[in-house]
């Protein structure tokens, strides 16, 4: 049976596991890892403590190739999921899964986040809409006024030499 | 498992026995005087099943050194550490006060010494002596308090608390800085997977705190183990303070 490492990262810096442990094949050797990793998610917060919050958990093979690699991070999102289905379940490995899981993840996640920028964009086309409705509105409204107050203009403006005449005549006449 | 032919011990062991056990050393003399007969000096060793959940209690021991734990059987098989018994306490005391059967197993995990004495002779000296009777009835209660406390440290705490908590339990108990350990064991007694502890001493010895060796710890800063450490150790400590 194969021996896999379980190594732990972080940046620049590696703890190397040089004990390993045997078991039946790489998806076994996936189990163990998550199992491992829900060890360390703090019962009383549900989340792992800060200092090994930046660390990975990366499982090697027998020739030092890199399996695949967990982040700490993760931790409490495995332990929230269910128990890993049973074996007899899943007979091909789990390698393989564990890409398409997270391809799938990363799909969903980035499928929410157009959702949320068409909803945002649609939000802003109506608003610009009934913005051009009401300055439209308020266009006309001022072209009504103006219209009003020539004629207020010119009427007042006949008004007034109506009174010049009148006083004209008035002063011309004397008492 | 193997028994030391001992014989009945003379009274001038009294003080050093008394000096080991710490629940014997906080007898009054004369009711210390009253067990002394009856003990026989017992090697612990590493694995030995002291008492099976059902079967009878056969012999009462009072460690002097080593560790001895009270496990907790899952019917699957698994067993975990409820409670870590050492020179601070007792196993199978309760049979003093006519318990019969054993109610968890109880196995060496730290070897060491220990004075052992049969369950209807503890009887007959705490029918005659009163502070016998006490330390039997307090002893209970102190070990209830600790698995208690255990259920709560293990429930709330983080594995890498409660792996240092241990270690500091077991280095309490044994002479020098080197706990004779495995990581699979300790994942035993934690109830985690054995590559959890192994990344958990991974990192407490890139720290500097402990050298994990094969089939063993050596500690190496006690005071930054404490400080890695739950505060149930110190909790768990004051508890068996019986002076």
């Amino acid at each position: 049976m194969p021996r896999f490492f379980f190594h732990l990262r972080r940046d620049h810096r590696t703890l190397a596991d040089c004990e390993g442990i045997v078991v039946a094949n790489a998806d076994a050797a996936h189990r163990q890892a998550l199992a491992t990793l829900r060890d360390f998610v703090q019962p009383s917060t549900g989340r792992v403590p800060p200092e090994w919050e930046g660390w990975l958990m990366q499982i090697a093979d027998e020739r030092g190739r890199c399996v695949f690699s967990i982040p700490f991070a993760e931790a409490p999102e495995l332990a929230a999921r269910e128990q890993p289905p049973r074996r007899d379940e899943r007979r091909s490995s789990r390698v393989v899964y564990l890409d398409i899981e997270r391809a799938r993840r990363e799909f969903s996640s980035v499928e929410g986040e157009v959702c949320r920028h068409i909803h945002r964009t649609m939000t802003l086309v109506d608003r610009a809409r009934s913005q051009s409705d009401s300055l439209r509105a308020m266009l006309q409204a001022a072209a009504e006024v103006r219209q009003q107050s020539q004629e207020l203009l010119a009427r007042s403006r006949s008004q007034s030499s109506i009174g010049d005449w009148c006083w004209a005549y008035a002063t011309a006449k004397g008492p | 498992m193997s028994y030391i032919a001992a014989p009945a011990m003379s009274p001038d062991l009294t003080a050093k026995v008394a000096g080991r056990n710490r629940l014997l050393a906080a007898l009054p003399p004369a009711d210390l005087a009253l067990l002394t007969p009856h003990l026989v000096e017992f090697n612990l060793e590493t694995g030995a099943v002291l008492h099976e959940p059902g079967q009878p209690i056969k012999r009462v021991y009072f460690p002097h050194s080593g560790l001895v734990s009270l496990l907790g059987i899952l019917p699957e098989g698994q067993a975990i550490d409820t409670a870590s018994i050492g020179r601070d306490g007792a196993i199978g005391l309760s049979a003093g006060l006519g318990a019969q059967t054993a109610l968890s197993r109880a196995v060496v995990q730290l070897p060491g010494r220990a004075a052992q004495i049969a369950p209807n002779r503890l009887a007959e000296v705490a029918a005659r002596s009163r502070a016998v009777q006490d330390m039997i009835v307090r002893y209970g209660d102190v070990l209830l308090a600790q698995v208690q406390h255990a259920v709560v440290c293990n429930t709330v705490h983080h594995v890498q608390e409660r792996l240092c908590r241990w270690l500091l339990h077991a280095h309490d108990r044994i002479e020098g800085d080197t706990v004779p350990i495995t990581q699979e064991f300790l994942s035993g007694m934690l109830g985690v997977q054995r590559t959890t502890v192994t990344a958990i001493c991974r990192m407490l010895q890139a720290d500097n705190i402990v050298d994990v060796r094969r089939g063993r710890i050596h500690i190496r800063d006690l005071v930054a183990l404490e400080r890695r450490s739950c505060s149930c150790y110190r909790v768990v400590r004051r508890l068996t303070d019986y002076s």
